[in-house]
């Protein structure tokens, strides 16, 4: 599935958040925008799944697959969400319900979008939650998210949003709350999934590390603006922009390197 | 597993001298919230047998994952810990006894020591302007002095501007922010800067100003450095020696790139595997 953003503007109380941004993610493609916190990475990715805060104005185009989703009706927006889009968020533990058992969960999309019945839903949230390297699958999917680690529960949202197979994936921060060995073990699982089913990513990160892990293609972003698009390895080899440069030496000054 | 700094036969952190800070044989046991209203609740050894020195002048890590007790063992450190069920080990700071109990017998310890905690949200109170929370510790330690002028010199020290103690939390950012409750934990003239997590909630351009503030602080100031975190590339960048713990001990120990380049222990081994790096 192809994302085409082109000129994208989001205002919210008199502050441009997104000022005419533009780029794309090809099929299959995997892109990450990267970028300080404020500098407009998170709002971008809620503007492409019109989930903006109230208030905030839209201007521009968030095409999928050729499809304008700018200016779309709420109804229609949410089917695309639930059917086309899946979504990762940073905190899991806010992400999901704490009154509603994993399985649900998991399998809501399903149920929403699909039609599917509780036994069939129940059954694919399962294959889900082992698809995602959750241990016990059959008993997991009857547990509260309390009852979870912080790693779990991740994989919890991950399976929330890959269980409808989207054409694209995005994730904002999702590994950001997670230990490090959990977070090696979460976007293996991302690329894995990522690569299956042939979906297209968008990956929000502050981190080039990670970002290195995942994405093939950066977006760098300043103030809402990309101020530098290029494959990864050469953003990370030869910055172009000044805040290329930037958040390359910040992240070499703080990342480990065996080297 | 006892004795588990003996193995990795590192030598003392500064030859011969007395290091500034030493532990030896620290253990915490607490009890956990009951499941049952007959049974007592289970118990856990958060910390087990944890040996750890910091040589004057020298900056040490503790890295480990969430509940692998590592924070436990900083605060029981400084005296800082919950009640246990069972507590153990000795802590000396230059060759004192750290003994917990009520805070004017620790007055000496806080004299010499400064915190830094992980939220620089949560640690500064939102209705004190910023210069009179970096002078609490002088008021607490009933410091003598020109207070207003350390506070000023601390500030400027941090690379705020000097009008910064007028104004309040929430006019800052965070990496700001973080730059206060530094000065407020260095205003007092500590000789060990402990910190918990101190750069996790920054992004990774304020998280390097930071580490290079820490630097320039520790040469200026003289300081040692105590560092919690689970943040491997941070801490290869900060820390001379590095102790790596789980599940409540300290498993590995040693110089910071003898333990990341060639971890001994299998999880050290596992841990450095695990982070990403812009290789």
């Amino acid at each position: 599935m192809t994302l085409d953003v082109h000129d994208l503007v989001v205002e919210l109380d008199g502050r441009r958040l997104v000022d005419g941004l533009s780029f794309s993610v090809p099929d299959g493609g995997r892109v990450g925008l990267v970028g300080a916190s404020g500098s407009g990475k998170s709002m971008t990715l809620l503007a492409v799944l019109g989930l903006v805060p109230e208030g905030a104005a839209v201007d521009g185009s968030v095409r999928l697959d050729g499809r304008e989703l700018v200016g779309l009706p709420e109804r229609e927006l949410a089917r695309v969400r639930g059917r086309l889009v899946g979504t990762v968020f940073q905190d899991p533990r806010s992400a999901l319900d704490p009154v509603q058992r994993v399985g649900r969960q998991i399998a809501e999309p399903l149920r929403l979008h699909e039609g599917l019945g509780r036994q069939e839903a129940r059954r694919r949230a399962v294959e889900a939650a082992r698809e995602v390297g959750l241990p016990h699958p059959g008993a997991i999917v009857d547990a509260y998210p309390h009852q979870l680690s912080g790693g779990q529960r991740q994989r919890v949202g991950i399976a929330t949003a890959l269980v409808t197979r989207p054409g694209l994936v995005l994730a904002d921060e999702p590994t950001t709350a997670l230990d490090v060995t959990t977070q090696a073990a979460v976007l293996a699982l991302f690329r894995r999934l990522v690569a299956e089913d042939g979906s297209s990513l968008l990956f929000v990160t502050h981190d080039l590390a990670v970002l290195a892990q995942v994405a093939t293609h950066a977006v760098v972003l300043d103030a809402g603006r990309a101020v530098e698009q290029a494959p990864v390895e050469q953003l990370l080899r030869a910055p172009a922009s000044e805040t290329g440069r930037r958040l390359v030496a910040a992240a070499r000054a703080t990342t480990w390197s065996a080297s | 597993m006892t004795g588990a700094t003996g193995p990795t036969g590192s030598p003392g952190p500064t030859g011969d001298a007395t290091p500034l800070l030493s532990a030896r044989g620290v253990g915490r046991t607490y009890r956990l919230p009951r499941t049952s209203p007959f049974t007592p609740g289970p118990v856990r050894r958060a910390v087990v047998d944890a040996d750890l020195d910091v040589g004057h002048g020298e900056s040490v890590a503790i890295v480990g994952e969430s509940g692998s007790g590592k924070s436990t063992l900083v605060r029981a450190l400084l005296a800082l810990d919950a009640p246990a069920v069972e507590a153990t080990g000795t802590v000396t700071l230059d060759g004192r006894e750290v003994r917990a109990g009520r805070s004017s017998g620790l007055r000496w310890l806080r004299r010499r020591t400064g915190v830094v905690l992980q939220d620089p949200y949560a640690s500064l109170d939102p209705r004190m302007r910023v210069g009179d929370s970096v002078a609490e510790p002088l008021r607490a330690l009933r410091l003598p002095g020109d207070h207003a002028a350390l506070v000023a010199d601390v500030l400027r020290r941090v690379g705020l501007d000097a009008d910064a103690a007028q104004r309040w939390p929430h006019e800052f950012s965070g990496g700001q922010r973080q730059r206060v409750a530094l000065a407020r934990a260095v205003v007092h003239g500590p000789d060990l800067l402990v910190g918990d997590e101190p750069m996790s909630a920054l992004d990774v351009a304020v998280r390097a100003q930071v580490l290079e503030l820490l630097r320039e602080l520790r040469s200026e100031l003289g300081l040692s450095l105590l560092v919690v975190s689970h943040d491997v590339g941070l801490v290869s960048h900060l820390a001379d020696r590095v102790a790596v713990m789980h599940e409540g001990r300290i498993v590995e120990q040693g110089p910071v790139g003898q333990v990341l380049r060639s971890p001994r222990h299998p999880y050290t081994q596992e841990l450095v595997a695990a982070v990403p790096t812009l290789d």
